[in-house]
């Protein structure tokens, strides 16, 4: 159940397919539970009831309707076997359809009929009900691998679709009640589902490594406990053991493993290893995108802000690692975007991205002269919005916001009608030191207050070096607060290297 | 003949707005860790202080939409009655309940064939969908026919809009109950995202604006710019347990809106749910909603 919640992300991805098709059976299961031995119209009629009242959620409710067709037609046969099924679950694949005002293909709607198409052509006189349930299940497997073509939503999000999967296991449930010994293959489904809902760990396997290997070495062969096994070495595990031979796919970063291991149970039938990090960058490289914004950026904490939003590239650099326009320019060329917008975020790299812009057509630099800035312009931003839009907004929110910085003075200087004693903290806004101190609170505090006295509302955003500075920034929201005249006061670590603290005024 | 107008816990009308206008609801559920409740609507403010602050605690609730048993249920009652159904339902990019409801309808109808149910997919949730039920009220109380008003609300359910602001995403993101993609979820640092209801009934992100006070002014003024008919028009101010944010937005409102009557209400368990304490919502009856709210 949590796995198909796990993998629910259409219509409405709140997680709940799993149980509303438990639910849904399980209305089946107590009605039937009432029954005898013989059944008779009126039953299958009491079954549909308990399935309809128990069914919730959309995917309930569509099972509840593959259910009535199922019943309703099953209720007129003579015998249950392969004809009268391949009858039931037509009807069932129909009324399913039509309790949907607008059918959407690539759901467990086109699971539901494909998988009595596929059975449809293989489908002979006499055929035993099992291998006639076995070929619709494989059917209904073919479809449900084919979900994510069919419904680009799925593709985003790496999963097969939640209530195609449940049909599987209803389908796989008509088997084991032939035949209890099923179970071993159910077990399998899960495996595959259990990683298709854990997409975001892709990428941390390099190999798409796949092998079927016939079974015939010394150590006795168990697929569980070999899914397991290899679970250790990879992720996307998909194993299944058909007569002599076990076939395996599994993502992992040391191949050679996953061989090893499959070594001492036979011989390799075939071996297809692919590199996934080459792929994935391939395949990035040909999704050409609207807009891609490259900030360039110094500490982990700034460098994770910039990448919540989903389409902002990070260069690292800043006041101590000045990026060059080559630099610069190999980033813009990894970028397959018609409109790319540059944030500097520092006074010594706005030169270098101008240069960067002269160069490449489709690049426009906006000067930001700190990360926060940089930042509070992307926050107020519409990023979906057209790219001109775009680069107007962050171009006149930066204008907007102020930035201050806060660091530690390496020698004595006198600058801007202030003097500063080497070790003593200075803040400095552009190339205008405001204030030093050997205080580094009293410095933050007299600093914002120069720069901002006498305007209001402001809302005060500041990235900390480090945890420390984070708990001590904090201390001072609400003197800060005061001199803004405004509770919109927020910090975050941001680790960066040179400054003590970096702040957007806006 | 005389119809029953249903709406559902999206709503957001309260028992004396129901009774008003004679309006029933079907109650869709939401379970927590403490096991599954019924989603009232006729919560004390104590209670629906209660339940927002268990949010702001940490507690997070699942949606449940209306179950068939319920449609079941209570739609047989109307119809053993004599009753015909106008059900408006909450929007189906936001709960499959109307589906649900219109599968229901068709098994019924086996059984009361004289009989009809009709099912409006509102596209819009909270007092906007109850707005709509109002109307439909009124024209019942004209003595307009059931296929008059079904076809009325139909005709105008596109100019029915809410703009709301929200204090984090989160809760939206997590319910799946936004269609922004990933550029918006960025870590927003109390700036406050500006949401509409779009043609396809999805909650759309338009505008991000820094703090509380501009998120009212932003909506006040979206407002503003996109109502027709404002005067004698009754504009709902639902909220999730802000009521001086509301009344705050009530005057903003009023400054720029003329002969507009405001009313104040709950953003009732099922809406609060998806959109999280803090959240305001402005519903009004303006331009046609397909039509970009930011120029």
């Amino acid at each position: 159940m949590q796995i198909l919640n796990d993998m629910n992300v259409f219509p409405i991805p709140d997680g709940d397919t799993g149980t509303n098709m438990e639910m849904t059976m399980r209305g089946a299961c107590e009605a039937a539970s009432f029954l005898g031995d013989t059944l008779s119209a009126a039953d299958f009629d009491r079954i549909y009831e308990g399935i309809l009242l128990s069914s919730q959620g959309n995917s309930g409710v569509i099972l509840s309707q593959w259910m009535k067709g199922f019943l309703r037609e099953l209720s007129h046969a003579q015998e249950l076997d392969a004809l009268a099924m391949y009858s039931a679950l037509l009807s069932a694949s129909q009324s399913a359809y039509s309790a949907v005002v607008k059918p959407v293909e690539g759901t467990m709607l086109t699971v539901a009929r494909e998988c009595v198409e596929y059975s449809e052509e293989v489908l002979y006189e006499d055929m035993p009900l099992k291998e006639y349930l076995e070929a619709v299940l494989c059917g209904a497997e073919i479809a449900l691998d084919r979900t994510p073509e069919l419904l680009p939503v799925l593709k985003e999000a790496n999963v097969k679709d939640s209530g195609g999967y449940g049909l599987v296991c209803v389908l796989t449930g008509f088997l084991r009640a032939l035949d209890p010994d099923f179970i071993a293959d159910f077990s399998q489904y899960e495996t595959s589902a259990k990683v298709t809902a854990k997409n975001e760990n892709e990428g941390e396997f390099g190999y798409c490594t796949e092998m079927i290997v016939a079974l015939g070495g010394k150590e006795k062969f168990d697929i569980k406990k070999a899914i397991a096994d290899i679970e250790q070495i990879g992720g996307s595990v998909v194993a299944t053991l058909d007569g002599g031979f076990f076939k395996l796919h599994v993502h992992t970063l040391y191949p050679e493993k996953a061989l090893e291991y499959c070594h001492r149970y036979g011989e390799f039938i075939k071996i297809k290893i692919e590199n996934m990090t080459e792929q994935n960058k391939a395949l990035k490289k040909n999704e050409r995108i609207p807009l891609a914004i490259i900030a360039v950026a110094d500490g982990d904490g700034v460098t994770e802000l910039y990448k919540s939003f989903g389409c902002v590239t990070v260069l690292r650099g800043g006041q101590s690692d000045n990026v060059s326009t080559g630099t610069l320019l190999s980033a813009i060329d990894a970028q397959n975007a018609d409109n790319i917008i540059l944030l500097p975020n520092n006074k010594n790299i706005v030169m270098a991205a101008k240069e960067a812009e002269k160069l490449r057509p489709n690049v426009r630099v906006v000067p930001t002269k700190s990360t926060a800035q940089g930042y509070m312009a992307l926050m107020l931003t519409n990023l979906e919005d057209e790219a001109d839009r775009v680069y107007n907004s962050i171009l006149t929110e930066t204008s907007l916001t102020k930035t201050l910085v806060i660091a530690q003075a390496e020698r004595d200087s006198f600058s801007n009608g202030v003097e500063i004693k080497k070790g003593e903290y200075f803040g400095a806004a552009g190339d205008d030191v405001l204030y030093a101190s050997a205080d580094r609170l009293k410095c933050v505090l007299k600093s914002l207050e120069m720069l901002i006295k006498g305007t209001e509302d402001i809302t005060v955003l500041g990235f900390t070096s480090n945890s420390q500075t984070l708990r001590e920034g904090e201390t001072l929201c609400s003197d800060i607060a005061a001199i803004t005249g405004n509770h919109e006061v927020h910090f975050s670590e941001g680790g960066m290297s040179i400054y003590d603290y970096i702040f957007a005024l806006r | 003949m005389d119809f029953v107008i249903c709406v559902d816990s999206t709503a957001d009308m309260n028992a004396d707005m129901r009774k008003e206008y004679g309006i029933e609801y079907f109650k869709m559920g939401f379970s927590g860790d403490d096991g599954e409740r019924e989603a009232d609507l006729n919560w004390s403010d104590e209670q629906y202080s209660e339940f927002y602050n268990s949010m702001r605690a940490g507690k997070r609730y699942k949606t449940v939409q209306v179950p068939a048993a319920v449609f079941a249920k209570q739609m047989e009652e109307y119809l053993k009655a004599g009753f015909d159904i106008l059900y408006i339902a909450c929007s189906s990019a936001l709960s499959g309940s109307v589906n649900t409801a219109q599968m229901v309808a068709g098994e019924l109808k086996a059984k009361y064939p004289e009989r009809q149910v009709l099912c409006v997919d509102s596209l819009i949730s909270t007092l906007a969908q109850g707005a709509l039920a109002i109307k439909a009220s009124e024209m019942r109380a004209e003595g307009k026919y059931i296929e008059e008003v079904y076809a009325y609300i139909e005709e105008n359910k596109m100019f029915c809009n809410y703009v709301s602001s929200v204090e984090t995403l989160s809760y939206l993101k997590d319910a799946g109950r936004v269609s922004a993609t990933s550029s918006f979820f960025g870590n927003l640092f109390g700036v406050k995202p500006i949401l509409v209801s779009n043609a396809l009934g999805q909650n759309e992100a338009v505008k991000k604006v820094k703090g509380r006070k501009a998120a009212l002014a932003e909506i006040a003024d979206i407002l503003a710019r996109r109502i027709t008919d404002a005067a004698g028009q009754v504009i709902y101010i639902t909220h999730a347990d802000d009521y001086d944010a509301a009344k705050e937005l009530q005057s903003l409102i009023e400054e720029r809106v003329e002969g507009a009557v405001i009313k104040i209400g709950f953003i009732g368990p099922i809406v609060g749910i998806s959109v999280g304490p803090g959240t305001l919502i402005a519903s009004y009856m303006g331009v046609d909603k397909s039509l970009p709210t930011v120029e």
